[in-house]
């Protein structure tokens, strides 16, 4: 395992106000690697990704990007090694899928520095990959659900980091573009290297696109490690409260949760 | 993850109305205060016992008629107009979903304040009670415009709804200021009205008005759990089966019907209407079915309080109760406002 | 940041999307055809009406000589009219209306709120304290427009003490915006009611708005001050496009999203309180002219500010021309007529406007 990009936190305590919402944790994300943090709904998952970029400051701890306290580096210094898809985010009115995208530059340009080349190169790419590009000139409140989660991630890739935060990038998307989200950011991985956290809701799919796994609970770690070596009965029954069977996907052959037939009906810890 | 920030009420959370009962019962105890205060204070302070003997018992002498010949009247035209501010005022940044907009937003004070300055340039008034109904009119015709102008397919649009009333509003009182520059006597009588002021009324000013103000307040009332549908959107809240476009109607008329009556007794003030939901929301949160009787205490809590200070503070001459509410409730709402996290 | 070029390479996957992408790009067009025709329109509108101003009044001149007389050529009369009444006068409006466009334009987008100028946030009542209050102190007529100057920016320093609490919320600026707003607002009823009737009513004419009397020392130093202002809202315009973007992505892309706020602020409050100290608190340009730029053009781009700045020049100049030669009565201020001349125009864009206004803004 590669030691650049590798973002840690230690002892990181994450407040809103005077509520506590991840405590004492202690947490290495693996560079290089797809990251997926699962848990139940308010267990701390976008909280934990808004501290780790930055964006929450800690009330104790700290979180640092190969060593360095994030904290202590310029904001602009640190959005050229990390970008972040929040889970909703605001599209400003009218704006087109291109000018959307050209926003992702920010970082990269200084005040009065016109748009280079090099940024249109980034635009480009970021709208292809994205398979967005026929749609550049579109403005992006008229796309669907899946056109415009994918005009944003083209803007977190416009960026150019080596590290990507995805909050929830499959919420809303129906099963088709649930999937052609996942394989780009697979293939993010897997062609350029890129490091990716993400906050995924299905258990399956975490297994089956993430190297490592992060399980928080109620703002703790209940579990970190390899998806094979994390996801078993046990886990999902003490943190989902949940019971089930995990067996081998069929397909891939990474552990697949099955909720047991009849179960009682658990209630859902409310948001 | 969702921290309930503040202005966004929870339709679905059970009503738990009895865990405010401390602070209501406080708002209250606060009022009955600056009633008894209203009351007994002045250029020529009473003794509460005095105070008492005027109102229950026989008490004849001169302090016995300043309090219920003057200050009686006062304190419940006060009670009246802070009462029906606050409602309003809640109701109408409900209505746009603006936390800018207050019954001013709708052009209701401006329109008010024209018709008067008119009145008096051209008719030659110069008592606040010859006003009421130049006031009403005023009101009236201004949010009878403001609606209009927002309508559109049968729905009031709340962005245009704010945009056009303030455009209205603007309009309107830059006419006032052109009536009140070319006649330097209509500047000098209007300006106290235009202040806006409780003193000097008698309750025969109040009782035209009454009606619009109560039927405002129940139709206030009667919308509140469907303004935190609203809230939530107009699709949302189409889905859950409230019918925006005429709870939107309704809510215009009531905030006419109050502010309307408001400004036709006391005159137009401004700050109440769009400082008394601001401040009661940190305190009582988003809901309206808490906001709206939060309002209808703060309303007039504020309202007193500052027409007491204003009677006080340069003693034996007095400050309108406009002026003294901006003064008193500004601070307020800039401490409040720290309290907002996001 | 007009989306500059290249439509080059990528050919589009079907013939569905090439003709969308076609309608979508003629959009594009018509958009910039929009901004041209109307910065055009209000260029030729200005330069009319400047001339207009320049040659009306108790000595009525021909255009040619009037622009001698700028020059500083021809009869002495003429000369002095030109140069120390009238241009000043017209600059005055020039530049006010300017600054107050483009400071609603950048609130309203910063707020995210299409009730945001700088009535709402303090700006006027400052300025209109400033100069009630050296008008009551008997200061002269040429020191009130330094006390406005003063006042705005009092107003702002108060609106940002207040709410700066480890980086600054848009909500929390709001409502301490209305706060400052009110108790400044108060502050000069107070003296408009207290104050014997003369002086009220020159308090009221400073506070409606009035560009009477400038002189060439305030118009060039305003107008100085102006340009400066207006080219720094250019280059920050990049921050602003991000910042549409909510807190949490413009946070990610490395803005510092409180800094950068409070930066454009204090540009609004720079233009606003300028414009006040030459012209008054006028308070209809600032919110309604971006509303008619962005009806007649579409969502904002970087255009919109320069464009505000030259209707709200138009508008306010209009207004003063209407105030001077137009109405039967002597001497009004131009804010009495600056809403009744522009509203109509608002109302009827308002109207025309067939898609449905944005709807959740929250």
């Amino acid at each position: 395992m590669t030691t650049a990009d590798q973002l840690a936190a230690h002892g990181l305590d994450l407040r809103y106000g005077d509520r506590l919402v991840v405590g004492g944790l202690d947490l290495t994300l693996p560079g290089g690697a797809v990251t997926a943090i699962v848990g139940p709904n308010a267990c701390g998952k976008s909280t934990l990704l808004r501290g780790l970029s930055r964006l929450l400051a800690p009330a104790a701890g700290r979180v640092t990007l190969d060593g360095a306290d994030i904290h202590r580096m310029s904001a602009r210094a640190l959005a050229l090694r990390m970008g972040l898809l929040p889970q909703q985010p605001v599209t400003p009115e009218a704006i087109t899928v291109e000018a959307l995208v050209r926003l992702g530059r920010y970082p990269h340009q200084r005040l009065l520095s016109p748009w280079s080349a090099a940024d249109q190169r980034a635009v480009d790419e970021a709208l292809e990959r994205t398979g967005t590009a026929g749609l550049r000139d579109h403005p992006v409140d008229q796309l669907s659900g899946g056109q415009r989660q994918r005009a944003w991630i083209a803007l977190a890739l416009a960026q150019d980091t080596e590290l990507l935060l995805l909050d929830e990038p499959t919420t809303f998307l129906d099963l088709r573009h649930q999937l052609d989200v996942l394989d780009l950011v697979a293939a993010l991985h897997a062609e350029a290297g890129r490091t990716v956290v993400m906050v995924l809701h299905d258990l399956g799919q975490a297994a089956r696109y993430a190297d490592h796994m992060v399980v928080l609970k109620d703002g703790r770690l209940a579990a970190t490690g390899a998806p094979a070596d994390v996801l078993d009965a046990d886990l999902v029954k003490s943190v989902f409260d949940v019971d089930c069977r995990v067996i081998p996907d069929p397909e891939t052959g990474t552990p697949l949760v099955i909720p047991k037939a009849g179960a009682v009906r658990h209630s859902a810890v409310s948001a | 993850m969702t921290a309930t920030h503040q202005g966004v009420p929870t339709t679905g959370a059970p009503f738990r109305a009895v865990r405010h009962l401390p602070l209501f019962l406080a708002g209250l105890a606060a009022l009955a205060l600056c009633v008894a205060a209203s009351l007994a204070l002045g250029a020529r302070s009473v003794s509460p016992s005095t105070v008492a003997d005027a109102l229950f018992g026989d008490a004849h002498g001169r302090d016995a008629l300043v309090v219920t010949g003057l200050r009686l009247p006062r304190t419940v035209i006060g009670l009246a107009v802070g009462a029906a501010l606050g409602v309003a005022g809640a109701v109408a940044q409900a209505v746009t979903r603006n936390p800018l907009a207050s019954p001013t937003t709708l052009g209701i004070n401006a329109g008010a304040a024209f018709a008067v300055v008119v009145a008096i340039f051209a008719l030659k008034l110069d008592s606040p009670a010859q006003y009421v109904w130049f006031a009403c009119a005023g009101a009236a015709g201004a949010a009878l415009l403001a609606q209009a102008m927002a309508r559109r397919a049968g729905d009031i649009d709340p962005v245009r709804l704010a945009l056009g009333g303030t455009v209205l509003q603007l309009v309107l009182l830059s006419w006032t200021s052109a009536v009140m520059l070319m006649d330097q006597r209509t500047l000098d009588d209007a300006r106290f009205w235009l202040a806006g002021s409780v003193s000097g009324r008698s309750l025969d000013v109040l009782l035209p008005v009454l009606p619009a103000l109560v039927l405002g307040l129940v139709i206030a009332l009667a919308l509140s759990p469907a303004l935190n549908a609203l809230a939530l959107g107009d699709d949302t809240a189409q889905s859950l089966g409230v019918p925006v476009a005429r709870i939107r109607l309704a809510g215009g008329v009531a905030v006419v019907l109050l502010a309307g009556a408001a400004v036709a007794v006391a005159g137009p003030v401004a700050f109440i209407g769009l400082a008394a939901p601001h401040l009661v929301r940190p305190l009582l949160g988003g809901d309206h079915r808490l906001l709206l009787p939060g309002c209808l205490i703060a309303g007039p809590l504020l309202l007193l309080a500052a027409d007491v200070l204003g009677r006080l503070v340069i003693r034996p001459s007095e400050l309108e109760v406009g002026i003294v509410t901006a003064f008193l409730g500004a601070p307020l709402l800039a401490l409040l406002a720290r309290k907002v996290t996001r | 940041m007009t989306p500059t070029t290249s439509t080059t390479s990528m050919p589009p996957a079907t013939t569905a999307a090439v003709a969308s992408r076609r309608t979508a790009s003629r959009a594009r067009r018509r958009h910039r055809r929009r901004v041209l025709v109307l910065a055009g329109a209000c260029l030729v509108a200005l330069f009319a009406l400047l001339t207009v101003s320049l040659t009306t009044g108790e000595m009525p001149m021909s255009a040619p000589t009037a622009l001698r007389a700028l020059l500083g050529l021809g009869d002495a009369g003429d000369v002095l009219v030109v140069q120390q009444f009238r241009a000043p006068r017209a600059v005055a409006a020039v530049v006010a209306g300017a600054g107050l466009g483009a400071a609603g334009c950048v609130l309203q987008r910063l707020f995210r709120n299409p009730l945001a100028s700088p009535d709402v946030m303090g700006m006027t009542g400052g300025a209109s304290l400033g100069a009630v209050a050296l008008l009551a102190a008997g200061a002269s007529q040429t020191l009130v427009p330094v006390g406005a100057l003063a006042g705005g920016l009092v107003a702002a320093l108060l609106l940002g003490a207040f709410a700066w609490r480890s980086g600054l919320a848009v909500t929390r600026l709001v409502l301490t915006g209305l706060a400052v707003q009110a108790g400044l607002a108060a502050a000069v009823n107070l003296m408009i009611v207290r104050f014997p009737t003369e002086l009220a009513g020159s308090a009221l004419q400073w506070t409606t708005g009035s560009v009477y009397g400038r002189t060439w020392t305030q118009v060039w130093g305003a107008g100085a001050a102006m340009v400066v202002a207006l080219a720094a809202t250019l280059a920050l315009h990049r921050g602003l496009a991000v910042l549409d973007l909510g807190d949490d992505s413009a946070g990610a892309l490395g803005l510092r999203t409180s800094r950068a706020r409070l930066r454009l602020l204090f540009l609004a409050v720079v233009l606003a309180s300028l414009a006040a100290a030459l012209a008054g608190p006028v308070t209809f340009v600032a919110l309604a002219v971006p509303h008619i730029v962005r009806f007649l053009t579409g969502p904002p781009t970087v255009a919109s500010p320069v464009l505000a700045a030259l209707t709200g020049a138009v508008l306010l100049l209009a207004s003063d021309l209407v105030v001077q030669h137009l109405l039967p009565v002597e001497g009004l201020p131009v804010g009495a007529v600056t809403a009744t001349l522009g509203a109509p125009w608002l109302l009827v864009l308002m109207f025309r406007q067939s898609a449905p206004a944005r709807r959740e803004h929250v």
